[in-house]
This record gives structure tokens, sequence and C-alpha cells, in this order.
């Protein structure tokens, strides 16, 4: 008798549960939350970039929506409006309109073509985020991007600037948000469309999935989903520069992520994270200062050669 | 007798290569057309250029009157033209009748809603119809290379198109095959559908066709009955070297 597996889609929700139940019941470190919360945040990352891979294109350049979106939300919190309805809005747009382009100009590139083109388009914003200085501040990049403010709800008043719990609880409700949208980007005609492209885009083209204009929209959302988690990153951390921002890890983590949860499941991307920024941070981190940014390296291989459909795996 | 597709002046180029050179010829409503021609005469590339996978470098093709030059493969299918592929291209790690039903959801009567199940006998028909009832189920890559070509005349058919193009559906099988694929045209041609055959064995071609147009190098070297194009000196010449034609009549 073969026994049956809990399907890893209940072990998602019962990390989700146990996530949002946990800071109510025990007492909880505030560095414990901010690792969290930064662990929500890359998730929905993760999630965003498996929407283009979803569509069959691997991008090694998200970290040119993540930046443009840090430094879209950094410029108009500086120069213009500090309201992070505003500065949101202006870090999904600056990620979105640089994807849109993207998509278009990459129309007929595939393959690793593709992926080495999307790492050379991260050049060019974090070339001139470093280098227009009198604009950017340069290299030194911008401090003092204020926090998120506080809300008045009713009564209550929530402070998401200073109390971490609060921070924890709004990236917890992002990160379901995205778990929506990367739901839908599977199951639905959408998700079936974006499979049929995958799978052979030629033949979904001649049975009537139209091809180009689907692959352009998911990748301009997977484009303003990352840069509005960029803009969420300026406010949460209070500073950019180019080299954190638009650096090579945050392209390459939203893949190890997805790898690691399974690229095709819905919930994938997001276990994904949950497992292994905390383990990274909270384990990993304290015994190895210096190398625990490898595992994201092991990650990679360990679970291409064991794992090849991600941990969420189910015989498909 | 309406045109359904007319070809005019078609001319295509891949580099310093010319593939297609000024073909024209049309397709009437109710008609089996079959073009023919030995390896490397354009069969496929008309057919890719007609579907929007290859754009031509000059001439028209017009689609129930309208010119549907250098659209995209969807709005073609969307307009009413499936095609078939030679080398069968399933969606590898989708069953059967998944692959049938994106031409169901996405075809000419798409979906605009995720009503998605609904069209589930639809499907189980159509697999019926070319026999692959019982492989519903299977992965679009654990077919049989005879299964896939019937799964892409199943889901060409799942778009409900006006015409259908079929590209080499019988190369290779055996002769009680042939007779089984030769049936199953005359039946869709029953149904109203006008076809194009590509054939390049002739297999199929004068069991079932209206009129044949012959290709030889990207030229057009004769259009007619059956019979005329398949005595044609320049089609015997043509095939020479290759397989005696008129031996198959
Ligand atoms: N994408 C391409 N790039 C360059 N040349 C091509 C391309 N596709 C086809 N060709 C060339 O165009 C010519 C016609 O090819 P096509 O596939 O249309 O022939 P066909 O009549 O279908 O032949 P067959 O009977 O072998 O299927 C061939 O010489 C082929 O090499
Ligand atoms: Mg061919």
């Amino acid at each position: 008798m073969k026994k049956k597996p809990i399907p890893s889609f209940l072990i998602f929700w019962a990390v989700i549960l146990v996530l949002a139940l946990w800071p109510l019941v025990t007492a909880h470190p505030q560095w414990v939350c901010r690792v969290f919360t930064m662990a929500f945040l890359y998730a929905t990352v993760a999630m965003a970039w498996n929407l283009t891979a979803l569509s069959g294109l691997i991008s090694l350049g998200h970290a040119a929506y993540f930046g443009l979106g840090a430094y879209g939300a950094a410029l108009m919190d500086h120069y213009g409006s500090g309201n992070p309805a505003v500065t949101l809005t202006t870090a999904a747009l600056a990620a979105g309109v640089y994807g849109a382009v993207c998509a278009a100009v990459f129309r007929n590139l595939r393959g690793a073509t593709f992926a080495l083109v999307s790492l050379a388009a991260v050049e060019i914003p974090k070339v001139i985020a470093d280098n227009w200085e009198s604009v950017t501040y340069g290299s030194l990049g911008f401090v003092g991007i204020r926090p998120l403010p506080l809300v008045h709800m009713g009564r209550v008043t929530v402070d998401f600037g200073g109390d971490l719990t609060a921070q924890y609880y709004a990236l917890l409700v992002v990160l379901l948000a995205g778990t929506w949208v990367h739901f839908k980007a599977i199951h639905s005609r959408w998700g079936w469309a974006l499979r049929s492209i995958r799978e052979d885009e030629q033949a979904a083209g001649v049975l009537g999935v139209p091809v180009y204009p689907v692959r352009w929209s998911v990748m301009t959302l997977s484009a303003l989903l990352t840069g509005l988690c960029g803009g969420l990153y300026a406010h949460l951390h209070g500073f950019v520069e180019p080299p954190v921002v638009f650096s090579t890890h945050l392209s390459a983590m939203p893949l190890v992520l997805s790898i690691l949860g399974g690229r095709f499941r819905w919930f994938g991307p997001a276990l994904g994270a949950l497992v292994l920024y905390p383990l990274d941070q909270l384990v990993l981190h304290p015994v190895l200062p210096a190398g625990h940014a490898a595992v994201y390296g092991l990650v990679i291989v360990a679970s291409v050669l064991f794992f090849p459909k991600g941990l969420g795996l189910r015989k498909k | 007798m309406k045109r359904i597709l007319e070809i005019h002046h078609l001319t295509v180029r891949f580099g310093p290569r010319t593939i297609l050179k000024d073909v024209s010829f049309s397709v009437h409503e109710g008609e089996i057309v079959s073009l023919i021609g030995p390896n490397g005469a354009g069969k496929t590339t008309l057919f890719n250029v007609i579907s929007g996978l290859v754009q031509a470098s000059a001439g028209d093709v017009i689609f129930l009157g309208r010119p549907i030059t250098g659209w995209p493969p969807y709005k073609v299918c969307r307009a009413g033209i499936a095609r078939t592929f030679q080398i069968a291209r399933p969606f590898p790690d989708m069953s059967a009748e998944e692959n049938v039903l994106i031409g169901l959801w996405f075809g000419k009567n798409f979906a605009r809603s995720d009503g998605v199940l609904s069209k589930a006998s639809e499907a189980a028909a159509l697999l019926d119809l070319v026999g692959l009832h019982d492989k519903r189920h299977t992965p679009g890559k654990e077919l049989t290379l005879s299964e896939q070509r019937r799964l892409e005349v199943a889901r060409a058919l799942a778009t409900h198109p006006t015409l259908l193009l079929l590209d080499e559906i019988a190369a290779g099988l055996s002769p009680h095959a042939v007779n089984q694929a030769a049936q199953l045209v005359l039946s869709l041609r029953d149904r109203g559908m006008t076809i194009l055959l590509v054939d390049h064995f002739l297999n199929l071609t004068a069991r079932v066709s209206h009129r044949l147009v012959a290709l030889d190098q990207g030229e057009k070297i004769v259009e007619g009955s059956p019979q005329e194009v398949l005595h044609h000196p320049e089609v015997l010449s043509a095939y020479l070297g290759e397989r005696e034609p008129a031996e198959e009549v």
C-alpha cells in the first residue's frame, strides 16, 4: 500500500498560518520579524520573476526592475511626494515601462540569448543611477528615504515605519496578493495560454493563442510587480545604492527560490523563499558570516540534481 | 463557387535563397486541393506563410476576400484557418485532451472567460473522431508518432476552421492507415470544410483531391485535375529519381 503524501500546497498554507499566528501568541524578537518581512518581500519578487518564466523565458536581469523600483520610489520621495501611494506607483511604473520596452525590443530572443541580454539590460539603469550624480547622488546612493507612514485605522494607529510587527503583517499581505496573481498565472485560461506558449509557442500560435500579446503583457506585469517590491524595499531600508538594488544576487535569487520551491506550482516560488531565506539569514548567517550566501549556489546545484521539479514536487 | 483562399504572386526569400517564386493559385469552397512536389519544393514553407509563421517577401494571401498577409498566427487561426505540422508538435507535457482543449479555448470560438472545463465533451468527441479516446490522459510526448499526427488533426479541428491545411498526414503510414486518413479527409469535406493537403509521396492525393497544384523548387509548374497533373512531363521529371508518381494512380 502506498501512503498518500501530504499535498505540498497544504504545507504552504500551514506555513502561512504559522507565520500569521506566531507573532500573536509568543514573544517575537524584532530581528526575526525583520527577516521574515524580507522573506515575504523576496517571495513576492520570486513570484513576479516566475511570471516571465511561466511564459518560457528565464530572465537573469530582474534586478533591473527591482532597482528601478527602488530608485523610482527614492527619487519621488526626495523630489516629489513622500506619500507611499505615490512613491510605490512611481516604482511600479518605472519598472513596468522598462519591462514593457525590454519585452518589445527582445521580442525575438529566446533561451540563452534572452537570458544573456536580460542580464545586460541591468547595466543601463545601473550605470545611469551610478553616474547621474546631480540627480541620483551617484554611487553614494540615497539615504533618508522616508519610512512607511503612520496609518490611523479608527481609533488605532499603526506605525508601519517604526513597528516591525506591523511591517511584518503588511508584507504578509503583499505576499498573499502576489500569490493570488501567481495562482492565476497557472490556474486560469491565462495560465493555459502561458503554458502552451512555454511548451511550444508556434503550435500555440496556430491554435489561436496570442503569443506576443500574452508574453508582452506578462513580462510587463512581472517587471511592474518587481518594481513595486523595489519601492517597498526602499521604504523599508531607508537607503538605496546602485550595487545593492541592481545586484546580480537580486537577479539570481528569484531563480533559486523558484527552482527550489517548484516553478510550476502556484505556491512554489513563495514556499522556496519562506524556507530558504530565513534558513540563510537565521541559521547559516550566524554560523558562517562570510560564506552563507553560497547556499544559493548549492541549492541550485542540489535542486537541479535531486528535485528537478522543486520541493513542491508532484509527478506531472 | 466561392473562393476561400487565394495566393497571389507569393515570393519567399531566406537570405539569398528564394524558397517560393511568384506562386499563385486559389482554393474554392468545399474543395480538396493537394499541393505536391518533391523534397524541398517549398510546400511546408507555403503553409508557414499562410498560417503566419513565416513572412512573405512579396505577394498576398487572401482569405475569404480579405488579405491576411503578415497577420500573426493567432489571428489567422481565429479567422478560420487551421493547420497541422509535418513534424508533429504536440504540447509535450499536456495530455492529449489538454492539447485539444487549447484549440477549443483559443481558436475561432475562443472563450472570453474562465469557463474552462465546459468544453470537455467537445474535446472527447474530437479525440474519438481520430481514434485517440483511450489516450486522452497520455502526455503528448508519450504518444507514438502516428498518434501524435492524429492529435495534430484533432487539435486543428478544435479551432473550428473553415480551411484546414494538412501537412503530410499520411507520410509513413501503412496502406490501411492511409485508407483511414483518406476516409477522415473525405468526412471532413462532407462536414463543409475546405481542405488544402500537402502530400509528397502522393499517398492521399489521387484518392481524395479535386485538384492538384505541383510545385518544384519554389515554382508552380502546373495545376489541374489529378490525371492531368500526375502525367504532366514536368511533374514526371521533377519526381524522377525520387519516385514514379504515375505508378501510384
Ligand atoms: N527557416 C528556414 N531557413 C532557411 N531555409 C529554409 C527554412 N525553412 C525551409 N527552408 C528551405 O526551404 C526549402 C523548402 O522547404 P520546405 O520545408 O518548404 O519544403 P517541402 O516542400 O515541405 O519539403 P518536404 O517534402 O521535404 O517536406 C528547403 O530547401 C529548405 O531547406
Ligand atoms: Mg514539408
